[in-house]
């Protein structure tokens, strides 16, 4: 089924439409397309305020005030670019009901499309990141090759969970309350705000469990240049695979249900 | 999803022993039982029932029956929106589906966008899309200050002009319509309507779900009736059309719907350019005829008004029974050596019959106003001029048919 003119002609259809949600999401409002950063931005500033200026928290590897800081960014961008995909995508599919039922269409791109316009404006706010770090005289070139990697494993993570998500939703409703409600947890359950560090050693093994804990520990290292963990490498690629690609297996093969369902 | 293929074939559309159940769940967690286990906890509500139908290149297919009989599912079907539950359905060539005018469509973006989408989803690579926006743009008749505009600020009649536009231009191998050509304002629906029938003469297969059995007769050659999932009747639209009326009718008299009331009806259309001011019957006696006689000479005269000047139309009259069955009709259109009408103002037509072979019973005449290809209707007065004819022969059943014996 995919060849060559089948992604000719969808790709073109999926650059629209992504286009039209990048557009929908802000038009109307002044601040327009700035929201997709300054969002990101002003909740890194609380988290800031709290917990490196009142609770004084300090990352053991970055001795600095400022090093808090950028270690927030480093992990809230990414987590804020998979949390929005992922929410927005359980529903997405329930919302298109309308147009599911009246026009012939891979409908992979109504969740894909919220998945990468995410990740679309979580790009803009990683760009603010390292200008930052570039200020600051703290950018490490070096390690940044890893970037693209981290990406497409993102990407690949946050498609398979989203498009299955967004297909269990048509038939499970209660799951476009449960899901914010798991991201909420496993937000605070993921490095972002705290370092792994911080937590006893005898609990780091469980952060195979977490899908987010890998790519969260790699984006950090990577923008603050610190060496890479290889079992957060290791537990990455696992979840790539099981929640990845296990995820868009498990799409395909719950897709020809859809149309009797919505 | 249904599987396609596509090749070469005389048959463009084939749906071979296609049944469609719906299924239905008493509480939400038996769905994910079923899903999780493999288990039966459904009921299934089958909209359609072992279907056959192919529809050849170049045929104009309609579909009729009442609603929820399953022409839509079947639409759908081959439509590729959802796939049957068992049978298969083909479908070679680009099909476009008019399922609903302007699905897809998102309030917020310009009619350019949303053109563009609907290009895209229809399979118009980027290299085409200038060339497709342009011919969506002129057949629209929207101003480019109105295709820049998002397409909420649009009034309805905009709106489904830019979507019936953008559903058409793409130059479709099969068309699949469902009830979208009675869209927009008169000269609009004209238009749609001329490019359906451009549609049929280039030889481009269509399938057509209508209501309007005046459409089905005449633009389609074969037609089905779908009863209750299934197929009635299937075979040229004259013959399955009437089968249907009848049984309407049939319908109808179960029902105890009383034809005696009989009343002018409103124009179909607010902005009809015809329309239909006064239709009198006349004998040489009588100036408003209600009591005929078998055999008698009569003459029904119909006054046109035309609140657009120069538009062409032509008249249809029929005599009814029963306030639905025709009797006996013709229109202007008929006679091809009669050019369509004009008019300034108003205008007379009057049909004269010299005698009138119809025996006892209770009679109503209709009047169509036509458009010029005779395919649109204007305007129409049903039921009207109620008329009694007696008969003095012994001869029984509804009109008198010349014969003599041989003994």
């Amino acid at each position: 089924m995919i060849n060559h003119r089948w992604l000719q002609d969808w790709g073109f259809v999926f650059v629209l439409w992504l286009k039209r949600d990048l557009k929908s999401r802000y038009t109307g409002s002044f601040g327009g397309a700035l929201w997709g950063v300054l969002q990101p931005l002003m909740t890194v500033a609380v988290f800031y305020v709290v917990f490196a200026v009142v609770l004084k928290i300090r990352i053991p590897e970055l001795a600095s005030e400022s090093g808090y800081f950028y270690f927030l960014l480093a992990g809230l961008l990414p987590w804020m670019g998979i949390s929005e995909g992922l929410s927005r995508a359980v529903g997405s599919l329930v919302a298109q009901e309308q147009f599911i039922q009246k026009l012939v269409f891979p409908i992979e791109i109504i969740p894909a499309t919220v998945v990468v316009s995410s990740f679309v404006t979580q790009l803009f706010g990683l760009l603010i990141l390292l200008i930052l770090l570039a200020a600051g005289g703290v950018l490490h070139l070096s390690s940044l090759v890893w970037l693209p990697f981290l990406f497409v494993a993102q990407l690949v993570l946050c498609l398979g969970m989203g498009l299955l998500f967004a297909i269990l939703t048509v038939h499970v409703k209660d799951l476009a309350q449960l899901v914010p409600v798991f991201l909420q947890i496993f937000f605070y359950l993921t490095p972002i705000i705290y370092a792994r560090s911080m937590v006893p050693a005898k609990y780091h093994k469980l952060y195979a469990f977490n899908p987010f804990a890998g790519l969260i520990d790699l984006y950090q290292s990577v923008f603050l240049g610190l060496p890479l963990s290889l079992s957060s490498a290791w537990s990455l690629a696992a979840w790539v695979l099981i929640a990845g690609v296990g995820g868009l297996l498990m799409f395909r093969a719950l897709k020809p249900t859809l149309g009797d369902y919505l | 999803m249904s599987s396609r293929e596509y090749s070469v074939s005389d048959i463009p559309v084939r749906i071979e022993q296609v049944s469609k159940g719906y299924r239905f769940y008493r509480k939400p967690i038996d769905r994910l039982r079923e899903l999780l286990f493999r288990s039966t906890h459904h009921q299934t509500h089958w909209a359609l029932k072992d279907i056959n139908i192919s529809v050849g290149r170049g045929e104009t297919f309609g579909l009729i029956g009442e609603n929820g009989a399953g022409k839509s599912t079947l639409l759908k079907l081959v439509a590729g929106t959802c796939g049957p539950t068992t049978g298969t359905v083909s479908v070679e060539g680009k099909v476009a589906a008019l399922l609903e005018l302007g699905a897809g469509f998102h309030p917020d973006e310009s009619g350019r966008d949303n053109a563009y989408l609907m290009g895209a989803l229809s399979g118009i690579p980027a290299s085409r899309m200038e060339e497709y926006y342009r011919s969506v743009a002129d057949f629209s008749e929207l101003s480019p200050e109105a295709l820049e505009r998002p397409v909420k600020t649009y009034s309805s009649g905009m709106f489904m002009r830019l979507a019936f536009a953008s559903a058409t231009a793409v130059d479709p191998d099969v068309l699949i319509i469902d009830e979208a050509l009675s869209v927009g304002d008169m000269h609009f629906q004209k238009k749609s309507l001329d490019r359906t029938m451009a549609f049929r003469d280039q030889g481009r297969t269509i399938l057509f779900c209508s209501h309007n059995l005046y459409q089905v007769r005449s633009l389609c050659n074969r037609a089905a009736w779908i009863h209750q999932g299934r197929v009635m009747a299937i075979g040229e639209s004259e013959e399955v059309v009437t089968a249907y009326e009848s049984y309407e009718r049939e319908k109808a008299a179960q029902l105890g719907d009383r034809s005696g009331e009989l009343a002018f009806r409103p124009s179909t259309l607010s902005v009809a350019p015809v329309r239909v001011r006064e239709v009198t019957l006349s004998s040489e006696d009588s100036q408003n005829a209600a009591i005929l006689d078998t055999f008698q000479p009569i003459s029904v005269t119909v006054k046109v008004e035309c609140l657009q000047a120069s538009v062409p139309f032509h008249v249809g009259i029929s005599i009814v029974r029963s306030g639905k069955e025709n009797i006996f009709g013709s229109s202007t259109h008929f006679d091809s050596a009669s050019p369509p009408l004009t008019a300034d103002g108003s205008r007379i037509v009057k049909m004269h019959l010299p005698k009138l072979n119809l025996l006892s019973g209770q009679y109503s005449l209709s009047i169509y106003l036509l458009d010029d290809s005779g395919l649109q209707v204007y305007d129409m007065a049903e039921s009207v001029c109620p008329f009694t004819v007696h008969s003095s022969c012994r001869e029984f059943g509804v009109t008198y048919i010349p014969y003599h014996w041989e003994l």
